[in-house]
């Protein structure tokens, strides 16, 4: 961090590897779209980069970088309206190999339904859910994260999260019926 | 499960979040950290071009706004020269002009194709492969 604050290019390079990652996935849920989600990873590191001398070595990089990764997802899809996504094809989850091909078919079904329910949830519940359920973000970082006061935070997520029962209930009975 | 959870996890999240953290991430695209190098090595080049564009162009700028407060009488004269030219089929129009206003137009010429390169391929490297 110090050799990326001193001006070393280079040394950025670590800490793209580094979070590059946590950041893509932030992008992907947020916009729903592998390309976009690149796009927008690509965007936050850049403007991190430029922004350097903006951040405060005292505080953790983290938080600050999934901010403009979180700023950018959303921008993208305001600009693009890129909520409406399809199921993208999920990687296998790790526990695979102790699991039987069926119930391996069946838990990969499970959270292709629940990444669909997400991804129609407006993108600010999106983001919400994301920081906080897949990147195990404080409150006070999701609050930091999207730039919000942490008591709209709470309502966010709060709602989000019975939205998403709602979406998951509908889509099941959906498909029971 | 990730097997991580934030500390300030509240009892009525559990269910969700144990949904959620489920979901694997997604490996980054092949790439990605090349990609993002090469875009941040290349952030540099607008810079140089904006900077030579000015230090181009703003003594050129600055000698031709000289030479039109102090000879601008001549330069009108000039002018009026040309378009009388043009407008008559006489083809004889005379002005002067100096080596150094032909150099400053020239150097004011450069100094527009750098600023005109480096604000036109910013934005479209800055766009990115999505909004191609």
């Amino acid at each position: 961090m110090k050799a990326c604050l001193a001006g070393h290019a280079d040394a950025y390079a670590t800490l793209v590897e580094r979070y590059g990652g946590r950041v893509f996935n932030i992008a992907l849920r947020i916009t729903g779209e592998a390309h976009a989600a690149n796009d927008c990873a690509q965007e936050a590191f850049i403007r991190a980069y430029r922004a350097l001398h903006q951040y405060d070595p005292a505080l953790p990089f983290g938080p600050w970088l999934y901010r403009i990764a979180t700023n950018a997802s959303l921008n993208y899809v305001q600009r693009w309206r890129a909520h409406e996504t399809t199921v993208e094809e999920l990687p296998d989850p790790p526990e695979e190999a102790e699991e039987g091909p069926e119930a391996t078919a069946v838990r990969r079904e499970e959270l292709a339904e629940v990444v669909a329910a997400m991804a129609e949830l407006p993108a600010a519940y999106r983001a919400a859910l994301t920081l906080r359920h897949m990147q195990q973000l404080s409150y006070q970082e999701v609050a930091d994260a999207l730039g919000i006061p942490l008591g709209t935070v709470k309502t966010h997520l709060h709602r989000a999260r019975a939205a998403l029962k709602a979406r998951l209930a509908a889509r099941t009975k959906g498909r029971s019926a | 499960m990730s097997g991580y959870s934030p500390d300030d996890l509240e009892p009525a999240e559990r269910p969700v979040h144990r949904l959620l953290s489920t979901i694997p991430p997604q490996p980054l695209p092949l790439g990605f950290r090349d990609a993002v190098m090469r875009r941040v090595m290349e952030r540099a080049a607008p810079t140089w071009e904006w900077i030579v564009a000015g230090v181009l162009a703003l003594p050129s700028l600055a000698f031709l706004a000289f030479q039109l407060v102090w000879h601008g009488d001549e330069f009108s004269v000039a002018l009026n020269n040309v378009v009388s030219a043009a407008a008559a089929d006489s083809a004889e129009a005379f002005f002067f002009i100096d080596g150094t206003t032909v150099l400053a137009l020239a150097l004011l010429g450069v100094a527009s194709l750098l600023a005109t390169h480096a604000s036109v391929a910013a934005p479209a490297r800055r766009r990115g492969p999505a909004a191609r």
